[in-house]
């Protein structure tokens, strides 16, 4: 069963890649909807970092004891300087266990 | 002859700092395939049938929560979507190749392989071989993530769960996205979204997860129609 997932997910992602490389569709899409496909990417992104850094076992975790909340609100303060994953991963992880051995 | 080559090296040299992201991405899926059930050969398989990250830890996740197959289909088409704009903006360069060229090329279109080679095509002249550069960038990457995998898989056990190696996924998707906030427009997005996890977080199935791309992406294109002037792109 999980092969026919994988298979199908394969199929889907290859469809959206190939679509407009064929002559049926229009090349012109609307101010709106390209903003919305620029759009995308952020916003799904960005719900699954909200969820990985606030949700717990499918809750909202306890704020104040949050180790993820404090090491990504760092992290993030270098992403948006640097636009590095690297440096990104380079500082937010050691961040992490930083906050995780002070919390302990 | 020497012109297709040269595009091929091109693509793959330009390419090359991009690995630096691409090989601990492609490993942390490894491990995390194997930590959600799947088989070792189910999880490096999926990284040539699907050939896309973010879509195969989304999936990994999501078989890991038993989540119900059309919320997972639905998910990895959701994630997806912007391959059709990639597809769309790349289209003017590829349409007049054979069929067998675009089979390819649309294969091989992941968001590296397309920032890399985009770039190409618009800042340096045309060229009847420059689908070799996207060829280029798109076999390096495709080698790296299905080495990069491997590597997962079979350190998937080695790896103990105190590094809290999964938090690297967050950390990748937040060096993605906030570089991409230039306006109100995608401050409008991400606030909407973030809104929405908190609000809808109680919802089974990870419902959460598309009523919030959804609605943060409704959020930003209706700020993008009314109040235009905040956006820089």
């Amino acid at each position: 069963m999980i092969w026919v997932i994988i298979i199908i997910s394969g199929l889907i992602t290859f469809a959206m890649r190939f679509i407009f490389l064929t002559p049926v569709m229009p090349t012109n899409l609307s101010p709106a909807a390209t903003t919305a496909m620029r759009l995308v990417p952020i916003a799904v992104l960005w719900t699954i970092v909200v969820a990985e850094i606030v949700l717990d076992g499918g809750k909202i975790a306890d704020f104040t004891t949050n180790p993820r909340l404090i090491a990504a609100f760092g992290a993030g303060l270098i992403a948006w300087r640097t636009k590095s994953v690297i440096l990104t991963i380079g500082c937010g992880l050691p961040l992490l266990w930083l906050v995780e051995y002070l919390f302990a | 002859m020497t012109s297709r080559w040269h595009e091929f090296k091109l693509g793959i040299t330009d390419g090359l700092p991009l690995q630096l992201g691409i090989l601990p991405f492609g490993a942390v899926f490894g491990v995390l395939g194997i930590e959600s059930g799947l088989t070792p050969y189910q999880t490096f398989f999926m990284s040539s049938l699907l050939f896309a990250g973010t879509s195969q830890i989304i999936f990994a996740q999501l078989i890991a929560l038993a989540t119900p197959v059309a919320i997972l289909l639905g998910s990895v088409a959701a994630l997806n979507a912007r391959h059709l704009l990639y597809s769309a903006s790349i289209s003017e360069y590829l349409r007049d190749k054979p069929l067998r060229w675009r089979i390819i090329l649309a294969y091989l279109l992941t968001d590296e392989a397309y920032a890399v080679s985009i770039l190409r095509y618009r800042q340096k002249p045309h060229n009847r071989m420059m689908h070799y550069h996207l060829l280029g960038s798109g076999i390096l990457l495709w080698s790296v993530w299905q080495i990069a995998t491997l590597v997962g898989v079979l350190a998937g056990n080695a790896i103990p769960a105190e590094l809290s190696l999964g938090f690297v996924i967050p950390l990748i998707f937040m060096a993605i996205t906030l570089p991409l906030i230039k306006s109100r427009v995608e401050v409008a997005t991400i606030c909407t979204s973030t809104a929405c996890v908190f609000a809808f977080a109680h919802l089974p199935y990870n419902l959460w997860l598309l009523i919030a791309a959804i609605a943060g992406i409704a959020a930003g294109t209706l700020t993008s129609v009314i109040a235009p002037k905040g956006d820089a792109s």
